[in-house]
């Protein structure tokens, strides 16, 4: 049998797994791998979604739960995220889930994933971002969509450290790692994946 | 720049919207004629002050924001979705 690689956005950087010893003021990791789901509601359907999914439709309020975390994108819009079932099994499981109240799109293979944390973390951030990164105004489950050095993200505050995770497009990882490794570099910053 | 209030992410700054045009202008019926689609198409009043327009928010929530800004000031008087209908401000007179 045909033995495939999987290939994912950055997996041609060769990164490996950090230490997590590292002095560096910045450190990124790759999260290959991550199941992704876009999940949209019929026309007046968006609170039976969220009820379904026993998610958060307020814009900005991330919900994270064992199995899953969602964003909201814009009214009756999240994407969803999960460790395991980017073979589709992840977007079959929501379908069930949400039933006849919306629909879901596979994204898996459609988005790159790279967590930033570190000590500098809000000094790189703030090159590009326009958005009040201030613990007073984005706590953590923070989460928006806006632009940095011209690419969407989509940036979730994961912890008070603080760490954020921010979503690319696929095409505009490279763009986007590019940007960001740059920005980190006066700080010292180690590069590793999940 | 221009801090545009998204009905709903909140306030964003403008690099995450595309300006698109008059809100004011609406599509003629199939049928009318070539001189009412010529007029929708390329025609507009180019007010100096206040003026109702559409700002995609393309780098947020995709959603399209009505605005009413003074052209001249670049002033946001108020903001809502497509299907509010926002009055300008009152004229003040002047003393
Ligand atoms: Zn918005």
């Amino acid at each position: 049998m045909a033995e495939f690689n999987i290939v994912t956005p950055l997996s041609h950087l060769g990164l490996v797994a950090g230490k997590g010893t590292s002095s560096a003021g910045v450190l990124l990791a790759d999260r290959p791998g991550l199941a992704i789901a876009q999940v949209f509601a019929k026309k007046g359907k968006t609170a039976a979604v969220a009820k379904k999914l026993g998610i958060s439709a307020e814009p900005c309020v991330a919900t994270s739960h064992e199995n899953y975390t969602a964003l909201p994108l814009s009214p009756g819009q999240w994407m969803l995220f999960a460790t395991t079932g980017a073979d589709g099994s992840f977007q079959r499981l929501l379908e069930k889930q949400i039933g006849k109240n919306g629909y879901v799109s596979e994204q898996s293979h459609s988005r790159a994933a790279i967590r930033i944390s570190g000590a500098k973390v809000l000094d790189v951030l703030s090159k590009e971002c326009r958005l009040d990164l201030h613990s007073s105004v984005a706590d953590v489950g923070f989460c928006a969509q806006t632009t940095m050095s011209g690419v969407g993200v989509l940036m979730h505050k994961i912890d008070d450290s603080p760490t954020f995770d921010l979503v690319v497009f696929a095409g505009f990882a490279d763009s986007f790692w590019h940007w960001i490794t740059q920005a980190s570099a006066e700080y010292g910053v180690e590069l590793s994946r999940d | 720049m221009h801090r545009i209030d998204c009905p709903w992410c909140g306030v964003r700054d403008e690099s995450e919207f595309q300006y698109q045009g008059d809100a004011t202008v609406s599509r003629p019926k199939f049928k009318a004629s070539e001189e009412a689609f010529f007029r929708y198409a390329y025609v507009r009043e180019n007010p100096r002050g206040w003026h109702t327009e559409w700002w995609h928010h393309v780098g947020g929530c995709r959603q399209w924001v009505k605005v009413v800004r003074n052209t001249l000031t670049h002033e946001i008087h108020v903001t809502g979705t497509p299907a509010d209908k926002l009055a300008h401000p009152r004229k003040v007179k002047s003393p």
